[in-house]
């Protein structure tokens, strides 16, 4: 069984996720960090078990006129890791945040948005 | 393109890509980029105009959403390394990289090892091209290896063909008697058929449907194409029938004849072909691309009546027999021997001593190859080893440079084995890389190394590149890669951590020096040895393209006219036949002056005939006749010594006169002059005199390295044969005469083919062929280490010069200058060479000696080309060093005192 490597994109993809970026190249944007960094670690920590993907909802998307898009959430073990990760690599905190620009001021720590309604 | 086409395109694409994604995830993954990249276009089109910004345009956008798709891929690609989507709860979370997946951690190293490769792109450049040359030569020589002993023959169950020659005495002498096979082939029992072949190309003229050509035939027993399980294409194979006596006359014809000559046309089976002059039945066509011993445009069978194959004494035919199924060459050997025995006994005053010798077949196309092959591939593993040994160097170059970095990785945890894991994945990569481009370098060497042993005669080995040679290049890359990078590894990944913390950059001295001066040497000898050998016959090349053949070639369009024995049985009819075309050529536009002979001064050496003066029988001299017309000397520029040429009005019945050549005359009258004396000519049984008229100067009579040989020309009216050339001078470019040619010929008798159209010029060129071929491969072999010296004294060097670059920077600090410094480095890489030239010197003295059988015209220890090529390798050397002294002389004092 795959246990994910704690690296510092790693951390920074799952604090992304928990500031409610949950989209692949929304995380991107977010984090500043290049696409191929950005999906390998999408993968390994979903196989890890760390995150958790879901369709949003058929409706949503069709008003748009567009595919459904995959988005991703923290499971407990994501928010462990994610956890431990901001113990190791401190700078996690401050990297990712509104406006997506590293050393932005995230200290206090906004509210997930709400996930996606579903069908 | 609007973004809805863009939109269907990327949704076309990720199908075609979604291959590379695991089957269970594929579906999803679709999806997931759909999603992801519509949105991705809509975000920059909506984002695109703050004011007076129009954002990036349509173009670009296309271009970046392609990009994307790359992501897209990489992403379907990383898919398949996860493992598995399950979920485990308390799992530990360690950053060890132990725990890494095997698979991922060796991706990671290869990931790692490109960026450190493009990181030091002029080393990764040169260690590719030096390894390239090795797997190059490697992959070259595989292919032809496999080619020649292991790709199966072109017959089914080749294993069970074999060939049949005679012995006499149990010395070897290939051929077989007609009547001899006729009794093997009905008394064996151990053979499912045994056929013969005739192992001479045949001419015949065809004269069907259009203008004559002469086409190539073969003859073979009505069995050879069920021994080699072989059906024609269309219409039916040969029967036993079709090769009795008497039997109608048919033909098989192979399938490019059929299509060219033919069109193609099916009806035409059963009608008949004329061939030199007599109808033969067309029964069938061949599989395009049949071959046996040779391509032959028509295959004719062999009968009891034709080519004396019915006697005991003419031994004229080749055995390809198909062992019954288990039967193994020893018990096929001993059932031909019984027959052997009985045939002695019947046939004393014939076949006395005489046996039958099978062999397999393939062991007899290749026999001739062998030697030249194991040689050749003790030499291509040489260069290979070579190439590994540079690689090595080039990596141990690069050691100190790394070492601090390798240090700093070992300090923070990584374990010894996987840094030699990542050092060997960076050889390996660049090994790989040197490997495709080894596959082109090898395909092409491939074809020059068949080309010059002239196996593509055999016609079953051409170039390839299969899946195999695929598989070689890339097994040996990895080969290379390991072999070049294992010493390095292990040395690299060897790093002590206090020691390599301490002296950061500097590295200490290893073991591989006296190695790596010693590899340098031994390749700047062996180049050396080489370059001089390619120089000598390059040299010969070059005087034997200055040398005066005698006659002058240039403007001369030859071509061969042969006239069918039937309709011109006798010398009266041949001699008005070719009168006549001499005349009708000359009125051809574009014709300045045309000629006839019955040998070309190249390519036709003729046979030996015995002459000697009259009443000097015991100074019998050898001679080369040639029928000439009166215009021959004059069309080839031929100076006129002595005496007349031959005239029109030599006829059959004025006396027998002849011209000799300066040779000849020399010869045949050493003391004398030879005007008006009389020649006598052994002409098979019969002595002809003929009275000599004039002695014209000597010209090479066959290869222009043969020295002239004694002529006798008679005239063409006293001696015509079937077939002449016409040498014509024209000044308009020869193929522009061709049709003109043709037309004449056709006018005359459309029986009369012209063949063999081409420049004396041209003739005299490919008569070179061989010897070019030879000093071409001879160079590359000669380049090929001389480029692999140059790039080991540049990997010794650079290693010495990055070892010692603090060392040069406080001498420069001290005071020292630049050329000080320059100095050291060039004496260095000066020396290695020096030691290279003069042990390879030595052995060039001693080595082309062996070549002295190729020279023309140049001796084996020809001074100038020795200085020439020691020039050469000292200027490659100086270019080899010219870098690392560079990097010497721009080593910075301040940087050195800072390191302190």
């Amino acid at each position: 069984m795959a246990k994910p490597n704690l690296t510092f994109p790693s951390g920074l993809v799952l604090h992304a996720i928990s500031q409610g970026y949950r989209y692949g190249f929304d995380i991107m944007d977010a984090t500043g960090l290049p696409s191929g960094t950005i999906y390998p670690a999408l993968r390994r920590l979903e196989a890890a078990g760390c995150l958790r993907s879901d369709w949003e909802s058929a409706e949503e998307a069709d008003a748009e006129r567009r595919p459904p898009r995959c988005y991703y959430g923290l499971t407990p073990a994501g928010e462990a890791l994610l956890e431990q990760a901001i113990r190791r690599f401190p700078a996690i905190r401050l990297s990712v945040g509104p406006g997506s620009t590293l050393g932005g001021s995230t200290e206090s720590s906004p509210e997930p948005s709400p996930e996606p309604g579903r069908a | 393109m609007s973004d809805s086409t863009l939109l269907g395109v990327v949704r076309v694409l990720l199908r075609i890509l979604s291959p590379l994604a695991p089957p269970e995830l594929r579906d999803r993954w679709v999806r997931e980029w759909e999603g992801e990249l519509t949105h991705w276009l809509r975000k920059h089109k909506s984002e695109r105009r703050p004011a007076g910004n129009p954002g990036p345009r349509a173009p670009t956008l296309h271009f970046r959403m392609f990009w994307q798709l790359t992501t897209a891929g990489r992403d379907a690609v990383h898919l398949r390394f996860l493992p598995g989507p399950r979920v485990s709860e308390n799992r530990e979370l360690s950053p060890r990289s132990k725990d890494v997946p095997m698979l991922r951690s060796i991706l990671q190293d290869v990931r790692f090892s490109f960026r450190t490769i493009r990181s030091a792109p002029w080393y990764s450049l040169v260690t590719v091209l030096t390894l390239t040359l090795g797997v190059g030569a490697g992959v070259a020589m595989f292919g032809v290896l496999h080619s020649v002993f292991i790709r199966p023959l072109p017959y089914p169950e080749s294993t069970q063909l074999v060939v049949g020659r005679a012995t006499f005495e149990g010395e070897l002498n290939p051929w077989v008697a007609g009547a001899d096979y006729y009794d093997y082939r009905d008394e064996s029992d151990v053979f499912q058929e045994l056929a013969a072949v005739l192992p001479f190309p045949v001419e015949v003229t065809v004269s069907e449907e259009g203008e004559a050509e002469r086409i190539s035939g073969t003859v073979v027993s009505p069995n050879l194409l069920p021994a080699l399980r072989t059906p024609p294409v269309l219409g039916r194979s040969f029967r036993s029938e079709d090769g009795l006596e008497g039997a109608e006359d048919v033909v098989l014809l192979s399938h490019g004849f059929w299509q060219r000559r033919l069109g193609g046309d099916a009806q035409v089976m059963g009608k008949a072909l004329t061939m030199d002059g007599d109808p033969f039945t067309v029964v069938g066509v061949l599989p395009p691309d049949f071959f046996f011993l040779r391509k032959a445009d028509v295959w004719i069978p062999m009968r009891p009546d034709r080519l004396a194959a019915a006697a005991r004494d003419r031994h004229s035919w080749y055995l390809l027999g198909r062992m019954k199924d288990g039967t193994t060459l020893e018990q096929a050997q001993a059932g031909v021997d019984v027959i052997s025995s009985r045939l002695q006994e019947a046939y004393p005053e014939t076949n006395q001593n005489k046996g039958l010798l099978l062999t397999g077949l393939r062991q007899v196309l290749t026999e001739d190859y062998r030697t030249t092959l194991w040689i050749l591939t003790g030499a291509v593993v040489l260069v290979l080893l070579i190439a590994c040994g540079n690689g090595a160097g080039i990596l141990l170059a690069r050691a100190p440079a790394r070492r601090f970095e390798l240090t700093i990785r070992a300090a923070m945890g990584a374990p010894k084995g996987r840094l030699v894991r990542q050092l060997l994945a960076e050889s390996v990569g660049l090994a790989l890389a040197g490997g495709a481009l080894g596959l082109l370098l090898g395909t092409w060497f491939q074809a020059v190394i068949l080309r010059y042993l002239g196996m593509e005669g055999l016609g079953y080995v051409e170039p390839e590149t299969s899946p195999v040679t695929l598989a070689a290049a890339l097994g040996l890359s990895l080969l290379t890669g390991f072999l070049a990078g294992a010493y390095p590894a292990v040395q690299g990944a060897g790093v002590s951590l206090t020691e390599g913390l301490k002296t950061g950059n500097r590295g200490r001295e290893d073991g591989g020096t006296t190695f790596r001066n010693g590899l340098v040497v031994s390749q700047v000898a062996l180049s050396l040895v080489l370059l001089t050998a390619s120089g000598l016959l390059v040299r010969s090349l070059s005087n034997l393209r200055t040398l005066d053949p005698g006659f002058n070639p240039s403007g001369v369009l030859t071509a061969d006219v042969r006239i069918p024995n039937a309709r011109y049985p006798d010398s009266p009819s041949r001699t008005q036949f070719f009168s006549d075309l001499l005349e009708r050529v000359r009125g051809v536009a574009g014709v300045d002056a045309a000629a006839l002979t019955s040998h070309l001064p190249i390519g036709d050496f003729g046979n030996v005939f015995r002459a000697n003066a009259q009443g000097r029988p015991e100074e019998r001299e050898r001679v080369f006749l040639r029928s000439v017309s009166p215009t021959y000397f004059e069309s080839l520029r031929i100076p006129i010594i002595s005496g007349r040429v031959v005239m029109d009005e030599d006829r059959l019945a004025s006396p027998s006169v002849a011209v000799l050549s300066q040779t000849g005359a020399l010869r045949l009258f050493p003391d004398e002059d030879p005007l008006g004396r009389v020649v006598e000519l052994q002409l098979f049984d019969t002595v002809t005199p003929l009275t000599v008229i004039g002695v014209v100067g000597d010209v090479r009579l066959s290869r222009l390295e043969e020295e002239p040989e004694a002529a006798l020309y008679l005239p063409f009216t006293q001696r015509a044969t079937t077939v002449m050339r016409l040498a014509i001078q024209t000044r308009i470019p020869p193929s522009s005469l061709a049709d003109g040619l043709r037309e004449t010929l056709r006018e005359m008798d459309p029986d009369v083919p012209l063949s063999r159209l081409a420049t004396l010029e041209s003739l005299v060129w490919s008569s070179m062929a061989e010897r070019r071929i030879a000093t071409l491969s001879l160079t590359l072999l000669a380049i090929l280490p001389l480029l692999l010296a140059s790039v080991g004294l540049f990997a010794v060097l650079a290693y010495h010069v990055s070892r010692r670059r603090h060392e040069m920077g406080v001498r420069m600090a001290l005071g020292a200058d630049v050329t000080h410094v320059g100095g050291l480095v060039l004496s260095q890489g000066l020396r290695l060479v020096t030691v290279g030239v003069v042990v390879g010197l030595g052995g060039a003295v001693a080595g082309t000696r062996l070549l002295q059988g190729m020279l023309f015209d140049v001796a084996a220890l020809d001074p100038s080309t020795f200085i020439a090529v020691t020039g050469t390798v000292f200027v490659i050397a100086l270019l080899a060093c010219a870098v690392p002294v560079w990097r010497a002389v721009r080593s910075d004092p301040r940087v050195a005192l800072q390191a302190e």
